[in-house]
């Protein structure tokens, strides 16, 4: 199935709900993981994400958490989208190694711009303790003309 | 680049992070996302092919990661500790193409603390100067 066909099939954006929270995951980041996330998808193994940091431990790089939206989506079968066309986040403060979080994903809402249907998905990862250091804003297009037109046919 | 000038300095230039964007890059940051099992534009050339792409695209969130590490090696802590970021992507970008990421210091707002909110113009372009992602920072140091 490519991303077309899985736009297809999942459920119709008119029939989101703007509000309500999608789908929570819950996970420690765990060192193999945050090594192979640096070294091999952003290219950027600073010492602060694998050996040590300021704040007690190396911590999972705050970029890590940008793409989330993505699993969060699929797990109610919401559309990806097309492309996103804006993204917007903010850090106040680092997430160890294996420390425990969720990632919440909301949607915030649903519109129409020039004609074209926008999601603007709330992105927030929890700790235990109720702090919120990264907190996000993905706003996806969910459909172009042509291929709502393919997906009619 | 104007390295005179202090990181809390209107006008100060961040170094660049430079990214040649191998096939290896795209899908190695897209397979950890549902193009483990969906052929996306991101992993699968014929799906790119097919949405007229002439090869891998570059996930968007990815292209922000870029940003980021530039952000996080100039301002370190204080990127971690007290930070935003918002980019708009505004044409896609492939692989064996090469991003720049670049970003300038274009605010300076002293707090009543003494820290300093700044403004960082930040910007992406491909191999041919095209910018490719436009956004803005603010980090308080």
């Amino acid at each position: 199935m490519d991303q077309a066909d899985y736009n297809r099939q999942a459920v119709d954006w008119r029939h989101i709900r703007v509000g309500s929270d999608i789908a929570v995951l819950e996970y420690g980041v765990p060192f193999a993981d945050v090594v192979t996330y640096v070294t091999e998808a952003i290219q950027d193994p600073d010492p602060w994400y694998i050996n040590s940091s300021p704040y007690g431990g190396p911590i999972v790089p705050p970029g890590y958490f940008y793409g989330e939206y993505l699993k969060l989506l699929v797990v109610p079968n919401y559309p990806m989208g097309v492309l996103n066309s804006q993204l917007s986040f903010e850090s106040s403060g680092p997430v160890l190694h294996g420390e425990r979080v969720a990632v919440i994903g909301r949607i915030e809402r649903i519109y129409e711009k020039r004609g074209r249907p926008y999601m603007d998905l709330r992105i927030i990862v929890r700790k235990a303790d109720g702090s919120e250091p990264i907190r996000g804003l993905v706003t996806l297009l969910l459909e172009l003309e042509e291929v709502a037109h393919e997906s009619k046919r | 680049m104007n390295q005179s000038v202090n990181k809390s300095e209107v006008g100060y230039e961040l170094p660049a992070v430079v990214k040649d964007l191998t096939e290896d890059l795209i899908r190695n940051y897209s397979l950890r996302y549902p193009g483990v099992f969906l052929r996306t534009i991101h992993v699968d050339k014929e799906t790119a092919a097919k949405w007229g792409f002439p090869s891998l695209v570059l996930q968007g969130s990815q292209t922000m990661n870029f940003a980021a590490e530039m952000l996080f090696k100039a301002y370190r802590e204080r990127w971690i500790e007290n930070s935003t970021l918002t980019v708009k992507l505004i044409k896609p970008v492939f692989a064996g193409d090469r991003i720049v990421v670049r970003g300038r210091v274009d605010k300076a707002d002293r707090q009543p603390s003494g820290q300093v909110r700044v403004g960082i113009n930040v910007w992406a372009q491909n191999g041919m100067g095209e910018k490719v992602m436009v956004g803005q920072a603010e980090i308080l140091v």
